[in-house]
């Protein structure tokens, strides 16, 4: 059964193979990052854990499980046109939906859906591009509804179990993206590993999100809401 | 016992995203919005009003 042949790949010699390790080096580099800075500068400012400290945490996980994906396709390079399309839909709109998000809890709806849109777009273009313009257009139409979409749903939600919400939210999520490892699995055991590479790509987008994140959190423009 | 490189990273991860689950959770009590004037838990009440297509605190 191909399920159990891709938990029994998670242990073997092919990308996928590699997608726990690569988990563990985002963590890693995120909270690096997230820790350093907390102790050189944000420990000084007010209310910081309380208030951002539990967005940022989920949105360092939201990467960690964004960048193995991006991996395993930059791994294949090229896809079937549906695949390819999949691809693109799912890495826009669940990368812009979830930066869009933790952006909007904190800083408002207008920042919040700038950011999940710019991060959406770029993920969703570049993955999709795995298969051609189909893929990339379907990555922009994903990012600007994912992120749009992600920083209504938090500012529509600060009265309302918001931080319920986020973990629920976080969870489907990261179901609908190991769902996704198992796509490219099955659509890809077939064939041959198009590039090998080290773990720089990892650390470089985890670096970028993350510095982007919290940056854009505690320095960022916010809306009247949040004063 | 031969542990498998993989399990081991797992194993890992999930560590380091418990301890500093606990930290973020520990510490983080506080209110989401800082203009609540009540509420308790989840839920928070912001007093608000339209003025001119603009929202008054």
């Amino acid at each position: 059964m191909s399920i159990k042949e891709f938990t029994k790949e998670l242990n073997g010699n092919r990308v996928e193979g590699e997608l726990i390790k690569t988990i563990l080096y985002s963590l890693v580099t995120s909270f690096l990052i997230l820790g350093i800075l907390y102790y050189f500068n944000f420990r000084n400012v007010a209310d910081f854990m309380s208030k951002y400290g539990f967005f940022l945490f989920f949105a360092v996980l939201s990467y960690a499980l964004i960048v193995p994906t991006i991996r395993q396709i930059r791994a294949y390079q090229n896809m079937a046109c549906m695949s390819g399309m999949m691809v693109g839909m799912t890495i826009g709109m669940i990368s812009g939906f979830l930066a869009g998000y933790f952006l909007g809890a904190t800083n408002g709806m207008f920042i919040g859906g700038v950011f999940g849109m710019f991060v959406g777009i770029v993920l969703g273009v570049w993955t999709g591009s795995c298969c051609g313009v189909m893929g990339s257009m379907e990555g922009i139409m994903a990012g600007l509804m994912g992120g749009w979409m992600g920083a209504m749903t938090s500012v529509m939600l600060l009265n309302d179990h918001l931080k319920l919400a986020t973990g629920l939210i976080f969870i489907v999520s990261a179901l609908i993206l190991v769902s996704l490892n198992y796509m490219i699995y099955i659509e890809t055991k077939e064939t041959e590993r198009q590039r090998r590479e080290d773990h720089f790509m990892t650390i470089l987008i985890s670096f970028i999100l993350t510095t982007l994140t919290i940056w854009l959190i505690v320095y960022g423009p916010r809306s009247a809401l949040f004063g | 016992m031969k542990i498998k490189k993989n399990t081991l990273f797992g194993v890992i991860a999930l560590l380091i995203v418990f301890g500093i689950g606990f930290f973020v959770f520990a510490e983080g009590k506080g209110e989401i919005n800082g203009k609540v004037i009540s509420g308790s838990g989840n839920v928070q009440i912001v007093k608000l009003h339209v003025e001119g297509g603009q929202y008054i605190f």
